[in-house]
């Protein structure tokens, strides 16, 4: 895996893993609808109340949806796209 | 569409106490919504609006409003150069009494920029442009976001009783137009985002099945290739999918069962 902290998934358990997630969506001025809808978009599984169980470290996911999830924030931020109000 | 050249400002005859008549404002607000123009277009015609309606009597009030989702100023509209100046000068601060009226929501009126206690660096900074006295009224949007209405008056105490009356009933009136404009754009912007991902999900799920098929392999495994190749390369998930749908089929679009 890459050298990424948030992906050092091997070196932390899963539930770093999760904290990580749930870190990075906080900071990230994502709001949920637009991390699901993304995360869909590239295979995701989970549907969005079972997301935002896990954003909140209330639940687990497999380990390829967790990854998934990681993926989806990085895509999301690295097109630096903020929920806009209207536009 | 309304010009928004300050020079061009018609001075609308001085609002009738608190009985102003706001059946054109209304018919325009409407029409923008029809017309499902964006949000900046939409509030820069409210603020040019709201300044005529509110101008009169050789008293010039200039209106600004601001947007503000999750923290953070998003949409930004100013009838004219010194509405769109103060504005700036409050945001670069990150107080004065326009963001404070956002925070408490409550109106907040400055009567006289010059003898204003509260808010003194930005009251020294505004006191440096035409601006006598200050209005800003909240918006109530029913959590969508959050907005205010900032006026600005050329001479002190350039707001009167009724003024503030008026002022309050177009904020309300403009309030209800925005929750609606912001509504739709809020809508219109998720089913855009859900069309994207139902086609992005299909060229990944196929690209899955082909990684399957060469690696015989589980899905859960294929998705991981595509995952470590994606990470690696830091290229997305769905450019990594095309390409390797390109490498065997040699067409990159795949259609996706969505009808609009």
């Amino acid at each position: 895996m890459d050298t990424e902290p948030w992906e050092a998934s091997e070196y932390y358990g899963e539930f770093d893993q999760r904290l990580q997630a749930s870190c990075r969506f906080q900071i990230g001025n994502i709001s949920l609808d637009r991390l699901w809808t993304y995360y869909f978009g590239i295979g995701g599984n989970a549907d969005e109340l079972a997301l935002e169980a896990y954003l909140n470290e209330l639940l687990a996911l497999a380990p390829g949806q967790m990854q998934l999830v990681d993926t989806a924030l990085t895509e999301l931020s690295s097109d630096g796209r903020t929920e806009p109000a209207g536009q | 569409m309304t010009e928004t050249q300050p020079s061009e400002q018609i001075p609308v005859p001085a609002p009738d106490e608190d009985h102003v008549d706001l059946t054109d404002f209304l018919e325009h607000l409407q029409e923008l919504l029809v017309e499902n123009t964006d949000i900046r277009e939409f509030l820069q015609d409210l603020v040019t609006m709201t300044a005529e309606k509110l101008s009169g009597n050789g008293n010039t009030i200039a209106c600004g409003v601001t947007v503000i989702r999750q923290k953070k100023p998003v949409a930004v509209a100013d009838s004219d150069p010194l509405a769109r100046k103060l504005d700036d000068i409050q945001n670069s601060f990150g107080d004065g009494p326009c963001l404070a009226a956002l925070r408490t929501r409550t109106i907040t009126h400055v009567p006289d920029v010059r003898e204003e206690a509260r808010w003194l660096d930005y009251m020294q900074a505004a006191a440096c442009t035409d601006v006598g006295s200050i209005l800003a009224l909240p918006m109530e949007l029913n959590s969508t976001a959050e907005a205010v209405v900032n006026l600005y008056s050329t001479r002190p105490h350039g707001f009167s009783h009724e003024d503030i009356a008026a002022a309050e009933r177009i904020t309300a009136t403009g309030a209800k137009a925005l929750y609606l404009a912001l509504k739709i754009a809020q809508l219109r912007d998720a089913r855009e985002n859900l069309a994207a991902a139902l086609a992005s999900r299909t060229a990944i799920d196929t690209a899955v099945g082909i990684v399957m098929a060469q690696n015989r392999c589980s899905r859960d495994a294929a998705f991981q290739i595509l995952v470590s190749a994606s990470s690696h390369r830091n290229i997305k998930l769905r450019a990594v999918a095309e390409n390797v749908i390109n490498h065997v089929a040699g067409d990159r679009n795949i259609p996706t069962a969505f009808e609009e």
